[in-house]
């Protein structure tokens, strides 16, 4: 079974230790893979954005396993 | 009097010719903060020949933003941002007009500002800041570039753009937490290709020329040099009006001396292991990390002024009690430090 890939940028990378990663789990929704993402990593998920196959989703979004995931957030600096 | 030969390199391009060249003449930008983005923006702006430019800081020279603020040097440590910027950029090109403005763009302040002008730039380093210029634009009905950093990895877009999407149809919900450069580092490099890219987004507005990012944040990672690409759309069910603008930015503040002599509780909501411990009288210690789940413990029907270290998270917790239906609530102008010096008298 294909596994799901997933890419971390800016300070989530920090807190997952990881640019990118490929997970053996299966998620069903967006708000799956966020509930996911905040138990593991202790990510805040109201500022955590998720983007599939390049296009930012909704929390209702099915995923499947071929999709393209990133997890996005803002950036402070400047 | 006008140097046509000034602009002929650019005019000579077909995309901007002197068609375009008389519309960035006419155009009006405003610039909201000269730090690493302004600084690497400001300049390109300038000998461009946009027409009007404003520049927002409210924040002084430091030594340590020499490294990648390169407007400023040694001579200019703890001298007006603005002021210094604006005075060197008239010399790239003093046929164009520079409005300074060395304060902090605040909630009564941003309207007014940014309704002289065609376009904004959020240049600045705060995740605040970034949602009181997305508001104020969406109600002052004008486009901005924003970027932002992270280490090595750079954000860009254009937000309300011809009724595009906006900040808060990216990222619905300030995330104060978010680390700034001054935490985390941040090189020379990484600022000015930032600073560079809004300012090629400004004037491609301008002459309306290209694609504008408009609905597609880019990320940038400049140690792996991968430019990712993500689109978004625009979510109607966000709705800015003058009455969330009101409750979201403008805050009430009050000086020590009047809340002393009106009888407010004051509340400081800083980590109890943080210096100065202050003492006075009608005090209330009630740390940050704690204050949504003790709100039993302050009294509603008492007026209250909050003050923490540096005015952040005295502010955030004004939102809090304002959510929480504290009717009399008021950040206090001065922090931790300058209490310390006030009550030690």
């Amino acid at each position: 079974m294909e596994k799901i890939n997933i890419k971390y940028f800016g300070e989530v990378a920090e807190k997952t230790g990881k640019t990118m990663e490929e997970l053996d789990e299966s998620f069903n929704t967006v708000q799956d893979l966020t509930e996911y993402l905040k138990s593991t990593y202790n990510l805040n998920g109201d500022a955590i954005k998720i983007a599939i196959n390049r296009e930012l989703a909704s929390n209702d979004q099915p995923l499947n396993r071929t999709d393209e995931i990133a997890v996005l957030s803002p950036f402070a600096g400047g | 009097m006008k140097n046509e030969e000034r602009y002929t390199r650019q005019t000579t391009l077909k995309e901007v010719g002197q068609a375009g060249q008389t519309k960035l003449e006419q155009a009006k930008v405003l610039v909201i903060g000269a730090g690493g983005l302004g600084c690497a923006l400001l300049p390109y702006l300038v000998t461009a020949g946009v027409g009007t430019i404003g520049i927002v800081d409210g924040d002084l020279v430091t030594i340590s933003n020499l490294h990648r603020q390169v407007l400023f040097s040694n001579q200019d440590v703890e001298k007006q941002k603005a002021t210094i910027a604006s005075q060197k950029l008239r010399k790239l090109n003093p046929e164009i007009q520079i409005e300074t403005y060395p304060f902090y763009l605040n909630g009564n302040n941003a309207l007014d500002l940014i309704k002289k002008y065609d376009l904004v730039v959020d240049a600045t380093d705060r995740i605040s800041a970034r949602y009181l210029i997305n508001d104020a634009c969406v109600l002052a009905d004008k486009p901005f570039v924003h970027s932002s950093i992270y280490k090595f990895q750079l954000q860009l877009s254009v937000f309300n753009y011809k009724d595009g999407p906006t900040y808060r149809c990216l990222y619905p919900q300030p995330d104060e937490n978010a680390k700034s450069c001054a935490e985390v580092g941040v090189m020379g490099t990484t600022v000015a290709l930032a600073g560079s890219l809004q300012a090629n987004e400004v004037i491609k507005m301008i002459l309306e020329i290209g694609k504008v990012r408009s609905g597609e944040l880019l990320i940038f990672d400049l140690l792996s040099n991968e430019q990712s690409t993500f689109s978004f759309k625009k979510n109607s069910s966000l709705k800015i009006t003058q009455e969330t603008f009101q409750k979201e930015h403008i805050i009430s503040k009050v000086s020590y001396a009047y809340a002393e002599m009106n009888d407010h509780l004051l509340i400081d909501v800083r980590e109890t292991s943080e210096l100065p411990i202050l003492k006075a009288n009608h005090l209330l210690q009630m740390p940050m990390s704690v204050l949504e789940s003790s709100l039993e413990l302050i009294p509603m029907q008492r007026r209250i002024s909050l003050f923490c270290q540096s005015g952040e998270r005295s502010l955030k917790a004004y939102k809090t009690l304002k959510s929480h239906q504290f009717k009399d609530v008021y950040c206090l102008e001065e922090n931790a430090p300058q209490l310390e010096k006030i009550l030690s008298e």
